[in-house]
């Protein structure tokens, strides 16, 4: 399994003073989704930030298929796709106009374009609404559209910032099926959640963060044997490392 | 490919086009006329105060204060928008033209300001620095070309991360921009000059040239600098009108607003409504006060005379027009339309909450007249112009304004 991204000792945050993040370390590989886990605040979006190129690590680097962004900053943003937390989209543009301009800042051909966008709004039910405009989209809507993007342009590397919340269970499987296919055909997902028993369902391997370090990483086996109880779930885990009396 | 050139075109003429229609509502809104009224008298003034000077006033410092300050502040106009942070971001490789538009554009706005602010100064100028007209040209081409190394170094600190560091650099162009200014007003010879021309060649070579180079496009900051524009925009146009964009910030402000007790009936309702509104909402309080300070501060300081009264009236009136966008602000609905009150109650309420903080500020007013030092009886006759104009304005004025409306 070839690693895609790999994230070797990185610290890092807005200020040099406080840096946020502390020497974190994990990789992704392709045919493999990892779910990153922490409670509020730390340090998930700050990780994100990092690895999407808009914050630069103060030290340790950040490897996309064996380059850092500064070294191939136009090849960096095409081998990965995000999904933020919260859809921002384009108040004067269509669902439509929102897919092809996806499709056009990644030099998608429009016969790809053509093949690829019905199956996506079938699959997120959203076939009668390619004329709207944002303004008519609930939350859930809003995250479809994000999502549908995503998709379309089936990069080596998914950045999920929390899909879950606002999609409609419908959606959520959706997604996750996708997600599923993608994985299958070589792509590699990092994916943060609050949902730990999707993420234990779904992600083959975990990284928990608390405080901007990372306190526990593996599978889910890994994890169980760590805490030394096999038949632990992820949320039990996940308390337990989270309020650091780890056995 | 997405012609990125053309979506910068596209967005500065959508800005644009939004800014006119706002410009249009500021002109029509009486303001144009008050903007008359100050220029005149500005200009009366102004001749005055530069006799009044005394000769061993610092004028060369004072342009190169004003001059650093519109020099280093150059904030860059990219038109972003917070989408962009998802669709644009695979395309910044790309985006270099869309982004030199944007330093070109700051550039040419910007240099306009200076421009206008130097036209203000002239007479100052060629009063107490240098009277030949080619030498104030000059002056102008050397400040403008500052202004450029400015508006790029500016663009370079969109590449720090950390505040502090931003304004260490900050600071670093206050400094060059300051020494070049103060020598430059200052008549110092060429090579004086040279000094720091040759500062800013260095620093842009080993300082500025390597943050393009050597770090990451913070885009979170670019769109924190472009909204900020957009804000600042936005709260200017809300002075004179509603700007449903403009984020309603809310401040609580208990001890004014139990400061005063209304009756708790039903003919109230409107009146304790507007009174909050307009100690709460929209900042329609702050610019009530800082109208009334600046007003307060002119009539203290202007020569003993009519212009006095004059001053006093305009800003009596300035002021009344900006507390009528009260009656436009709506928010949650109009859901005080169903209430069971009889037709008028709730514009004659608004008028006189208008009329009252019209009649308060007409007594601070009249009271800096007679501190001023202005004859009683002028300043008694000041005092019953703006009772009366408080009056006529908000039973007549703005009577018929909302009727028509």
């Amino acid at each position: 399994m070839d690693k895609l991204l790999e994230i070797h000792q990185l610290t890092g945050g807005y200020s040099q003073t406080k840096p946020v993040l502390h020497d974190v370390s994990f990789d992704v590989g392709e045919n493999e989704v990892i779910g990153l886990i922490g409670l509020n605040g730390a340090g998930k979006s700050t990780t994100i930030k990092h690895v999407l190129g808009l914050l630069e690590p103060m030290s340790g680097e950040i490897r996309l298929k064996g380059k850092t962004f500064l070294e191939e900053k136009q090849d960096y943003r095409q081998n990965y796709v995000y999904i933020p937390e919260t859809p921002t989209l384009y108040d004067q543009l269509t669902l439509r106009e929102h897919l092809e301009l996806t499709a056009m800042a990644y030099g998608l051909d429009r016969d790809t374009f053509e093949e690829r966008v019905p199956a996506l709004l079938k699959e997120f039910r959203m076939e009668n609404k390619i004329k709207w405009f944002p303004g008519h989209f609930s939350k859930g809507m809003r995250q479809k559209v994000m999502i549908m993007c995503a998709f379309l342009v089936q990069p080596p590397l998914y950045i999920v910032d929390e899909p879950f919340i606002g999609l409609d269970p419908i959606g959520i499987q959706s997604f996750l099926d996708l997600m599923t296919e993608m994985k299958a055909g070589g792509a590699g997902v990092l994916m943060s959640t609050h949902i730990l028993s999707t993420a234990e369902q779904y992600c083959d391997r975990f990284v928990i963060l608390h405080d901007g370090r990372i306190v526990m990483q593996g599978t889910i086996e890994e994890l169980r044997e760590e805490v030394g109880n096999s038949n632990a779930a992820l949320h039990d885990i996940y308390i337990r490392a989270t309020k650091g009396d780890r056995p | 490919m997405t012609d990125m050139d053309q979506m910068w075109r596209e967005r500065r003429s959508d800005y644009w086009n939004e800014a006119v229609r706002y410009l249009r509502l500021i002109g029509n809104s009486g303001f144009m006329f008050s903007i008359y009224v100050a220029f005149i008298l500005g200009a009366y003034y102004y001749s005055i105060f530069l006799d009044w000077l005394s000769p061993s006033f610092p004028a060369a410092l004072v342009f190169a204060l004003i001059m650093t300050f519109l020099l280093v502040r150059s904030p860059i106009r990219t038109f972003l928008k917070e989408a962009d942070l998802v669709f644009l971001l695979p395309l910044e490789g790309k985006m270099e033209g869309y982004f030199r538009k944007s330093i070109l554009y700051s550039f040419l706005l910007q240099s306009f300001t200076i421009i206008f602010v130097l036209f203000v100064l002239s007479p100052f100028y060629f009063d107490r620095i240098d009277a030949r007209v080619g030498m104030f040209v000059l002056t102008i081409i050397v400040v403008l070309a500052v202004k450029y190394w400015n508006v790029t170094a500016s663009w370079s600190e969109m590449y720090l991360q950390s505040g502090q560091s931003r304004w260490l650099s900050i600071l670093l162009r206050s400094v060059v921009a300051f020494v070049f200014m103060w020598l430059l007003f200052r008549h110092a010879e060429i090579y004086f000059l040279a000094v720091p021309a040759l500062a800013m060649v260095f620093l842009g070579w080993v300082y500025f040239r390597p943050m393009v180079q050597k770090r990451t496009l913070k885009w979170e900051r670019l769109l924190e600098v472009e909204e900020g524009r957009l804000t600042a925009f936005y709260r200017m146009a809300n002075l004179f009108t509603e700007v449903p964009k403009l984020k309603n910030r809310v401040k609580p402000r208990q001890w004014l607003s139990s400061a005063v007790e209304f009756p708790f009936r039903r003919r109230s309702v409107f009146t304790a409504f507007y009174y909050k509104t307009f100690v709460r909402a929209n900042d329609f309080f702050g610019t009530y006060m800082r109208l009334l300070v600046v007003g307060i501060i002119v009539l203290l300081f202007l020569p003993q005379g009519w212009g006095q009264l004059v001053v006093f009236l305009l800003v009596l009136y300035i002021s009344g027009m900006q507390l009528y966008t009260i009656w436009g602000h709506r928010t949650g609905g109009n859901w005080e339309a169903l209430y069971p009150i009889p037709d008028g109650v709730r514009e004659q309420s608004f008028l006189n909450v208008v009329l009252v903080l019209m009649l308060v500020k007409t007594v601070f007013f009249g009271a800096a007249l007679f501190a001023s030092g202005l004859d009683v009886w002028k300043s008694v006759l000041g005092l019953v112009f703006g009772v009366v104009l408080s009056f006529l304005f908000t039973s007549v004025y703005l009577h018929r304004k909302i009727k028509t409306a």
